[in-house]
């Protein structure tokens, strides 16, 4: 047993004035004649009796009033574990009371002394037994730390998660967050030992003191890059449990948003319990989603790197979602339709901007290019398609939002970045023109010979290849070559020089045999094994969708249906071990496993030129004609897929794809920094030069030494969402980053959830800062008996009055009636 | 309004006599409205002598001026000789209100009684008694009496013991004629032997009155706290506390009581339990009753 207040026991003490004011008091009787003595004497002797007995427990019940208010004020509270002994102690004191006044009665009303006695010997008896147990339990038990003034190791996590953002009342959930964390703060002595967590992947560790835990708590901010909810818990309950300190506690202050609490942990609930002592976890969840949330998906953008002048659509879904439970909606709610206005805004090309003026980023003005109107209701959604205007050459960026605020506006912004380049020269090699003109038309869907094009395509036949400069094209497209010319030197070295290549293999190459049995095997394509013919046709499947190539195909609802375009011939290719120097990824294979589509890889040159891409499809394309035309049916009736694949294949390998210039928050990107070394640099050598970068959510720009020869920069961690901006000299580009849609799901999980996580029973649930019981975390929980002795203290109160009432109740009645009636005739 | 005969009333009046004067007086007067209105003791009247009269009631004086027959009704009949019998023990002396004492009231009660009671002739005698049987006037009818009785009474100083029993016995040896004893006392003492002596009296012939007078402290026991009460009679001293033997008390006082009315109404005793807080009209309506039943 301990008391809170322990100093307040010292209140006992008091318990001894009503027998000093009993024994002060005691003083001569006055004395007074009377003549009726008589009888008083008569019944003397019984009447004395009852009335010390009557006295003694005035007095007693007068002193035990007394102590159990001081027992009150002093707050005691006993080990939960022991609180069965404890009762077995109470009620075994009950019992000596009770003897004792069946004493007391016996010895008032003049029955038996010896039973008397007997009853009065059974009470001290048993009041002993109860003080001795009392007292070894109390030794013999834990020492309890329920003093409110220790301290406390205590690790606070603060969820700044994404959906932390959410405003209700005008204050976002984090605010609320941290409000109750600074209230625990208060209570908190200065020796305790803090750690304030939040979602960042900054190591946990304790705060210096309570000011610096104050500080770190004001400044958090909700973040979009966050730590995985397990990993922080875990981190705070390692740490905590590093303190020597008694009372460790765990505080989790989060908004039970489904995309912190969704990914199950599965050591957290042995964490908690622990080897030796268990930690408290306390999670604390203040305010529950209320309200409409407009939302926008991830815009898809049709062509990031579109060529000059040239309109380019971007698709993007508006959603309206009403959050929080069934109760908290009215019906009106849950049916009403709201019309949402979509804006897409392009920052405005401005070579001196951004900059960091006067601590301050000043970026370029934005203006809105397009705008268009969608009626929701809640749990819908609604694809729409905005224009982005035709624009000059150059890296542009753009936000598409929804008009108007709401309670969740984080995802109410989304941004793009489109890359716009000149036509990119491509040379398609073919025996057959008609065959060329088909690719030529698949690369460049908005007309291959127009100003607007993607590419500036020549095409040529195989017999002026030799006569080609390649060195005038970023990329060269072999269809159905010979396998000399795979060979040819010339081509060899463009492609380690970084020029770009896709080979179609077909009829041209002539079957190995045995005395040629490495028939083509080069450095640019892998060793022919043998033709396959498969009369039956088998078809194109994908096997690595990430890559650029085959990462559009991802999207396709129902998936792309390769199984209608039949290849019925392609060639086997021996794909050398991973120890080689050149690397094949490949990309698709056919039914029987063989390689269909390959990516070969070549090792950096010594003079750290990066080499080209080289894709090689192991069947000719289009394959319309002659020969060739038996081999498969990609360019068949309807052939989007054939025809979207070489468009991709052209990109990749010409190096439009820049599929990094739009991405989403948390990731490395890497941004290709050559294409502005060819349109600015004029073949000049470049020095080593700084860029600096700079973002919309950070009023610093963050400086980056580049090399000359580097043709890219890894920026390695994407924290925030908004559009970034890259700045050097002669360089201006940048990227765009959003979140993630499924890290801002603004739905509160079930309690059960909870207990999967943490374990029913390992934690206590809280709404505000005052519902926490510090004393939780103690290694032995405390049982306050508060309550019980404020009862008893009033039970006692309540006897003393009616005792002493009795005692003392007013002696001048009124003489009855009676005495008078009797007196006179009836 | 103050009742005119209470005893704090009637203390301001110094003079024994005129208290028994105001207290019969307002008694009288009160009687106009009691339920005994037209019963008196002192009634004598003429009437026209009617066929079937006895001759010898004929007023021959009345005759002798009117010249008319007229006869005269209850003249001397009724001569009923009263004996005032007066504790003068120490326990009698006490008052816890210092207003009154028992003495004083019982005195003021006797005072009453025989002013009454010499206005209608009756022979009224005084005794007082403590250990041993005290004072005695003689009964007598005489115009003096009333003043002899008063001095009498108003010479009376309580002091000593008192034995009820043994002077009540001795009294009841003492009366030749039929009397009616009205004994004013306290009877702390032995219910039993009191009731004994009183059974003599009542052998005896006499009619007997008790007037059982307490103090109002006696009867209520307004005391708290720690008190150490001492007998005046016999020094015994007790230490109690007060409120906690009230209802103790109480409960003996009743029974105390109830042990003298039970013992009177067996001999047909008239037994009047008084405290000093009482009007003085209680007790004389009982002397009235007692003197109706009689005739």
């Amino acid at each position: 047993m301990s008391f809170l207040n322990a100093t307040l026991i010292f209140g006992l003490v008091a318990a001894a004035i009503p027998l000093v004011l009993h024994l002060m008091s005691k003083r001569e009787p006055k004395s007074l004649p009377f003549p009726a003595v008589r009888f008083l004497t008569s019944s003397y002797q019984s009447n004395r009796s009852r009335l010390q007995v009557r006295h003694w427990w005035l007095l007693a019940m007068r002193m035990l009033a007394i102590a159990a208010v001081a027992v009150t004020l002093a707050r005691p509270a006993i080990a939960r574990n022991l609180s069965t002994t404890w009762l077995s102690i109470g009620i075994v004191a009950a019992l000596a009371t009770a003897l004792l006044v069946m004493s007391a009665i016996t010895y008032s009303t003049g029955q038996s002394k010896k039973l008397s006695l007997g009853l009065l010997a059974a009470s001290i008896a048993a009041f002993v037994v109860s003080l001795g147990w009392g007292g070894v339990t109390a030794a013999r038990g834990p020492t309890l730390n329920v003093d409110a003034q220790a301290p406390i190791a205590m690790a606070i996590i603060i969820d700044n998660s994404p959906t932390s953002a959410w405003a209700q009342d005008s204050q976002s959930f984090l605010q609320h967050h941290k409000t109750i964390a600074m209230e625990l703060l208060s209570r908190l002595t200065p020796s305790s030992r803090i750690a304030i967590i939040d979602r960042s992947p900054e190591p946990a560790s304790f705060s210096i003191d309570l000011s610096s835990a104050m500080a770190k708590v004001e400044s958090l901010a909700s973040r979009d890059v966050v730590a995985p909810m397990a990993s922080r818990i875990n981190a705070a309950l390692r740490l905590v449990r590093t303190s020597e300190l008694e009372n460790r506690q765990v505080l989790i202050i989060t908004d039970l948003a489904e995309s912190t609490w969704t990914q199950q942990p599965e050591s957290l609930q042995n964490s908690i319990k622990g080897a030796e002592s268990p930690i408290a976890v306390t999670v604390i969840n203040p305010l529950e989603f209320r309200g409409l949330n407009r939302r926008l998906d991830i815009p898809k953008v049709a062509d990031q790197t579109p060529p000059l002048q040239t309109p380019t659509p971007v698709s993007i879904t508006a959603s309206m979602d009403a959050v929080g439970s069934e109760d908290m909606l009215s019906e009106s709610t849950e049916t009403m339709e709201v019309s949402v206005t979509i804006e897409m805004l392009i920052y405005e090309t401005d070579s001196s901007l951004p900059v960091i003026r006067n601590g301050e980023l000043v970026v370029p003005k934005t203006e809105s290019v397009d705008r268009t109107n969608v009626r929701l209701s809640p749990g819908q959604s609604s694809e729409i398609v905005l224009r982005i205007p035709p624009l000059d050459e150059g890296t542009h960026h753009g936000l598409i939002r929804i008009v108007g605020d709401d309670a969740f506006s984080t995802d109410n912004e989304r941004y793009f970045t489109v890359n716009v380049r000149p036509a990119t020269p491509l040379l398609i090699v073919g025996a057959d023109p008609e065959e060329s003109f088909w690719i030529a038309n698949a690369a460049a869907p908005y007309g291959w010979d127009s100003s607007n094009s993607e590419f500036k395509i020549d095409i040529i036949s195989e017999r002026d290849f030799l006569a080609a400069r390649l060195d005038d094209y970023a990329a060269v497209v072999l269809l159905d070559p010979p396998a000399d010319t795979l060979l040819e030197p010339m081509l060899v070295d463009y492609v380690k020089r970084g020029g770009g290549l896709f080979v179609c293999l077909g009829p041209a190459i002539k079957e190995p045999t045995r005395d040629e049995p490495n028939s083509a095997g080069s450095l640019l394509v892998p060793r022919f094994v043998r033709s396959w013919r498969v009369p039956e046709g088998t078809f194109l499947q994908s096997v690595r969708s990430t890559h650029p190539v085959l990462s559009p195909f991802d999207v396709v609802t129902g998936g792309v249906p390769w199984n209608q375009y039949l290849v019925t011939q392609y060639w086997q290719l021996d794909v050398p071990d991973k120890d080689a120097p050149e690397r094949d990824i490949v990309l698709m294979k056919y039914e029987s496993g063989h390689v269909a589509l390959l990516e070969r890889q070549f090792a950096m040159a010594n003079d750290g030129v990066a080499p080209g891409r080289c894709v090689i499809l192991t069947t000719p394309l289009p394959a319309l004609n002659g020969s060739a035309g038996k081999w498969n049916r990609l360019f068949g009736s309807d052939a989007w897929p054939a025809v979207a694949l070489v468009g991709q294949i052209a990109g990749y390998i010409s190096g439009r794809d820049s599929a990094a210039s739009t991405t989403t928050v948390g990731k490395p990107n890497v941004v290709p920094l050559n294409l502005v070394k060819a349109a600015t640099d004029n073949g000049a050598e470049r020095s080593n030069s700084r860029i600096q970068l700079f973002s919309t959510n950070s009023a610093q720009a963050v400086p980056i030494d580049v090399n000359a020869s580097a043709d890219s920069v890894i920026i390695p961690e994407v924290s925030h969402r908004g559009t970034y901006w890259l700045r050097g000299t002669d360089l201006a580009t940048g990227f765009s980053a959003n979140l993630t849609e499924d890290a801002a799901i603004t739905r509160r999980i079930s309690p059960s959830k909870l207990d999967e996580w943490l374990g029913a029973g390992n934690y206590a649930l809280a709404e505000t800062a005052s519902d926490i019981d510090f004393s939780r975390g103690t290694q032995t929980q405390s049982v306050l008996l508060q309550s019980p002795a404020m009862l008893l203290a009033l039970a006692v109160f309540l006897l003393e009055q009616v005792l002493s009432n009795r005692f003392y109740r007013s002696s001048l009645t009124k003489p009855s009636n009676s005495t008078r009636k009797g007196m006179l005739p009836a | 309004m103050v009742n005119s005969l209470s005893p704090e009333s009637l203390q301001q009046i110094q003079r024994l006599d005129l208290r028994a004067r105001m207290v019969v007086r307002g008694f009288l007067q009160g009687l106009h409205a009691s339920p005994y209105q037209g019963f008196s003791v002192q009634f004598s009247e003429h009437r026209r002598y009617n066929r079937g009269d006895d001759p010898k009631l004929i007023d021959w004086l009345v005759y002798a001026k009117t010249d008319k027959y007229y006869i005269k009704r209850f003249e001397s009949e009724t001569n009923l000789t009263g004996y005032l019998v007066m504790d003068l023990s120490g326990s009698m002396g006490f008052t816890h209100r210092q207003t009154m004492t028992k003495f004083e009231y019982a005195t003021c009660l006797a005072a009453s009684l025989t002013y009454l009671m010499t206005m209608q002739q009756d022979p009224v005698g005084l005794m007082t008694f403590t250990e041993k049987l005290q004072a005695i006037l003689p009964a007598r009818s005489r115009r003096g009496q009333l003043g002899d009785v008063l001095a009498g009474l108003s010479k009376l100083k309580p002091a000593g013991t008192a034995n009820i029993g043994k002077c009540v016995t001795q009294i009841a040896s003492m009366l030749r004629h039929h009397s009616l004893v009205m004994i004013f006392s306290d009877l702390l003492t032995d219910p039993e032997d009191v009731i004994a002596s009183l059974a003599r009296l009542r052998h005896g012939g006499h009619d007997v009155i008790l007037f059982h007078v307490m103090d109002e402290a006696e009867v209520h026991f307004p005391y708290t706290g720690n008190v150490r009460f001492e007998d005046p009679e016999t020094g015994t001293a007790v230490s109690v506390d007060a409120a906690g033997f009230r209802d103790d008390y109480l409960a003996q006082v009743e029974a105390f009581r109830e042990a003298y009315r039970d013992g009177c109404n067996r001999l047909r005793i008239d037994y009047v339990p008084l405290d000093t807080s009482m009007p003085f009209d209680t007790a004389l309506t009982e002397y009235l009753i007692q003197r109706q039943n009689r005739f």
